[in-house]
Parts: structure tokens; C-alpha cells; sequence
């Protein structure tokens, strides 16, 4: 087993996943740790990223924002998740500000140990592209929800994703993270979360405890407008 | 059938999506894969359904959008012969995201969907090559989400200098829309006339010039200008 801690680390995630120790070893090299503090960034949109990323510890969010003001959070990254993997491979600028939401740490591969990688390992390269194909995926779903659903649906469905898959009955959620960050989220704003959540709750679809997010309607939440 | 086969290997051969691949490797992908010919307007592929393979454009092009009831679709792609599309249901195994509709009478070659994932498994020039396809594609759809709600003049601005090619004079740049106007209109989410208005706008400020499907772009950087500009200045002054 490698003495490097980054190779130790890189070792658990799913993005190696197949990948022999050894090669893992060489790809992380050259790789380095990032600590962040609550609210610190990695990298702001335009920046050099680091390589490919993956959260070693902490959570952390991706944003995007067109116009000042106007943010957009991509999504969250939970321990063991990677991204950048795109522009990393593509060498481009970072194309979103990666903020942590928590004290995190990042484990960093510099692009050319990464693109060697993947012209020598078949598992990299079959992870790599379930991770790209994956990200596509979130990218569309995030471009119809912002062009079609109104905010109320969009709130709607976020809510009946945390509670996941299976339907019927009370089930209680939490926010992952704050209001605000899921506001971003979502595209609007704070104050108008807040009053789609009353408003939800008055119709006892939901009901409202700081975090703590109980269903009480989800066929009915599910519909919502 | 000998001649589908040449037809299809031809196709293969330019496709940047295969390029460096080697011969063996190509020729085992053209004897899983078979010619489709759709007419304008035909949907080759519809949101929900599984998609049997890579599709190819061999000529022709394709619309992809996200379907709503008519007159109100949401055109998210344009794309002519030599891409391919397709390649991520197929990598996800999933149903596809988007509809794919034929613009004319189009000619593609779809490889099939588990011939692609074993060559993936076997060519690692190839499994890299798609790594670059899916985050090229990444890349422009993390575009798309954050240009999706600039005011549309910014918008147009965007597109008109990501669609430039250098002309032929040193330092000019000029766009051709490779697809009707009310299709570029559907692409940038806008009203056709709100399109004419900007270009017609564009023009009189001698930002461009535009002749027909060409548009000659006299001011570049003013144009990357108006792209990234700050709310409140979206319009050309």
C-alpha cells in the first residue's frame, strides 16, 4: 500500500474504482490536498482549476452566476464525489466557483496525470465517462427545470427527490444544507423560498421545522403548482 | 448489402468521434451498425425511449430539444454531418433525455448501443475520444444553463461569436447560420421577430452585416462586449 495519502484517498473513490494501486499510486503523484474553511474558495469561475477534483472530506457547492446577483448553484458535492472532470479534461478555466459549505478537503489531480490515466487504464476511462455521461444528465435536467417549471414545481420536485424513490406516506427530509444555498439552487430567491414553503404548508402538503422537512402529502406535493 | 457496408464504413471513417481508431477497430463498429434515412421533420429519437445506439450524421442535420407542446419547444442543439448524438443514454443505458428530429432529408449510421460499450472496454483511443466528446458536450451545456436566463440580446451576442470562423480577410470573423432564423430563434429561446429586431439592431450599429444566412462580423470585440455585459446594458447603446 502506498504511503501517500493522497493515493490512500483517491484509492476509496468510485472514479478509481477497478484501478490497479500501482497506478493508482503514479496518477496521484503529483496530486495535492486543499484544506478549506466554511465559505472558502477553491476556485472562482474563470480561475485555474487545480486538475480533477474530488472531495475528500466536507461538502462543498458549484456555482454559476450570469449576471451579479443572480447565482446559480449547480449542485452540492458530498465527500467522495469528483468534479471539474470536464474542464479538467478539456483544459479550460474552471466554468463555475466551487465554494465550501462546510470545512472540506480536496483532493487535487493535476490534468496531465489524470489524461495520462486514461490513455492507459480501461477502468479510469469506463468511471471517467459514467461521470461525464452522469453530469450531462444533471446539466439537462437543471437547463429544463430552469427554462419550463415554475419555482413552485421546482421546489416540489426537489423536495420528492430528497425524499427518494419510495412513495406513499409521511416521510421526513432535511435539508442538506441551508436555505439559502438551496435557494440557489433552485433560482430564486430567499425570501420566495421561504414563501413557497409557507405556502406549501398551508395547503398541509408539508410541514415546516427549521431543516427538518416533513411530506405530509406526497401524491398531492407531487402534482403541485 | 456489400455496398451498405462500404456506405457505412465511409461514414465511420471521417467521424472525428473515431478519429486515431484503428482500422480493425473501425471496421468491427460498421458490422454493427446500420444506415437510417429520415425525412424532414421525422423524429428519430423521442425522450423516454431507449436509444439502440450512437447515431452518426452522415448528411443532413438534426434538431435536439426538449419536447412541449408545438410552437413552444425548446431547441437545445443543432447539429450537421460528422456528429454524432445519443452518446450518453447510451453510456448511462438509459432512455433518452431529448428529442431528435431530422431538419431535412438526413442520412445517419447508428452503431449499436452494445458494440460501442465493448469497444469501450477493449480501445482505449476510442473510450478517450468519447471522454472528450462527453465533456465537450458538458462544457457547452454548462453554457447553456448559465446564458439560459441573459436578456436576449446578450444571448445572440453569445451565440453569434461562439458560431464565428475567421473569413477570409486577417482579423474579420463572419457567422453563417447553418439552419433557418426561426430556428436560431427557437435556439436562443426568443420570438423570431425579437431575432430580426437584433440583428436588424446589431447591423445599424455596424456591430454586423448581415446578407442572407452569412453574417459578416465587423465588431468583434464589441460583440464579446454585449455577451458579457452587465444588466441594464444588454441592448446596443
Amino acid at each position: 500500500m502506498s504511503q501517500n495519502p493522497c493515493a490512500r484517498i483517491a484509492c476509496t473513490l468510485a472514479l478509481f474504482r477497478g484501478v490497479s494501486e500501482r497506478r493508482v499510486g503514479t496518477a496521484t503523484r503529483a496530486a495535492r490536498l486543499v484544506s478549506l474553511r466554511s465559505g472558502d474558495a477553491l476556485v472562482r469561475r474563470g480561475g485555474p482549476l487545480p486538475g480533477l477534483c474530488v472531495l475528500a472530506a466536507g461538502s462543498l457547492k458549484l456555482s454559476v452566476s450570469a449576471r451579479a446577483r443572480d447565482e446559480r448553484v449547480l449542485g452540492l458535492v458530498a465527500a467522495g464525489e469528483s468534479f471539474g472532470e470536464a474542464a479538467a479534461l478539456r483544459a479550460v478555466p474552471a466554468p463555475f466557483d466551487a465554494i465550501a459549505v462546510s470545512d472540506a478537503e480536496v483532493l487535487a489531480i493535476p490534468v496531465d496525470a489524470v489524461r495520462l490515466l486514461l490513455r492507459r487504464d480501461t477502468a479510469f476511462a469506463r468511471n471517467l465517462l459514467d461521470r461525464l455521461a452522469a453530469e450531462i444528465l444533471r446539466l439537462l435536467e437543471g437547463i429544463e427545470a430552469g427554462m419550463l417549471q415554475r419555482a413552485p414545481q421546482r421546489l416540489a420536485s426537489y423536495l420528492c427527490t430528497l425524499a427518494g424513490a419510495d412513495g406513499a406516506g409521511e416521510r421526513r427530509v432535511s435539508l442538506p444544507v441551508s436555505k439559502t444555498v438551496v435557494a440557489g439552487m433552485l433560482g430564486v430567491k430567499k425570501e420566495t423560498l421561504s414563501r413557497l414553503l409557507r405556502d406549501l404548508s398551508d395547503r398541509r402538503l408539508i410541514a415546516v421545522s427549521r431543516r427538518e422537512i416533513t411530506i405530509l402529502d406526497r401524491a398531492r406535493l407531487e402534482g403541485a403548482r | 448489402m456489400k455496398a451498405a457496408m462500404h456506405l457505412v464504413k465511409g461514414v465511420l471513417d471521417k467521424l472525428p468521434l473515431l478519429e486515431g481508431v484503428s482500422a480493425d477497430a473501425v471496421r468491427e463498429l460498421a458490422t454493427q451498425s446500420a444506415v437510417v434515412r429520415s425525412a424532414r421533420g421525422e423524429v428519430i429519437v423521442r425522450r423516454g425511449e431507449r436509444v439502440p445506439g450512437v447515431y452518426a450524421i452522415a448528411f443532413g442535420s438534426v434538431k435536439t430539444r426538449l419536447p412541449r407542446p408545438p410552437g413552444s419547444e425548446v431547441v437545445l442543439g443543432l447539429l450537421g454531418a460528422g456528429t454524432t448524438f445519443g452518446k450518453t443514454a447510451v453510456m448511462l443505458g438509459a432512455p433518452s433525455q431529448l428529442d431528435v428530429v431530422a431538419l431535412g432529408d438526413t442520412m445517419l449510421v447508428a452503431i449499436r448501443a452494445s458494440c460501442v460499450l465493448a469497444m469501450i472496454e477493449r480501445n482505449l483511443r476510442f473510450a478517450r475520444n468519447l471522454a472528450l466528446a462527453l465533456a465537450e458536450r458538458n462544457q457547452a451545456l454548462l453554457a447553456e444553463l448559465e446564458t439560459g436566463k441573459l436578456p436576449s440580446a446578450q444571448r445572440l451576442a453569445a451565440y453569434l461569436e461562439s458560431i464565428a470562423e475567421p473569413a477570409a480577410e486577417p482579423g474579420r470573423f463572419a457567422a453563417r447560420l447553418a439552419v433557418s432564423k426561426t430556428l436560431v430563434a427557437a435556439r436562443l429561446g426568443i420570438k423570431k421577430e425579437t431575432l430580426s429586431r437584433l440583428l436588424r439592431e446589431f447591423a445599424s450599429d455596424g456591430l454586423i452585416e448581415v446578407s442572407g444566412r452569412t453574417i459578416a462580423i465587423r465588431d468583434v470585440d464589441a460583440l464579446k462586449r454585449i455577451a458579457a455585459s452587465a444588466p441594464g446594458a444588454s441592448a446596443p447603446a
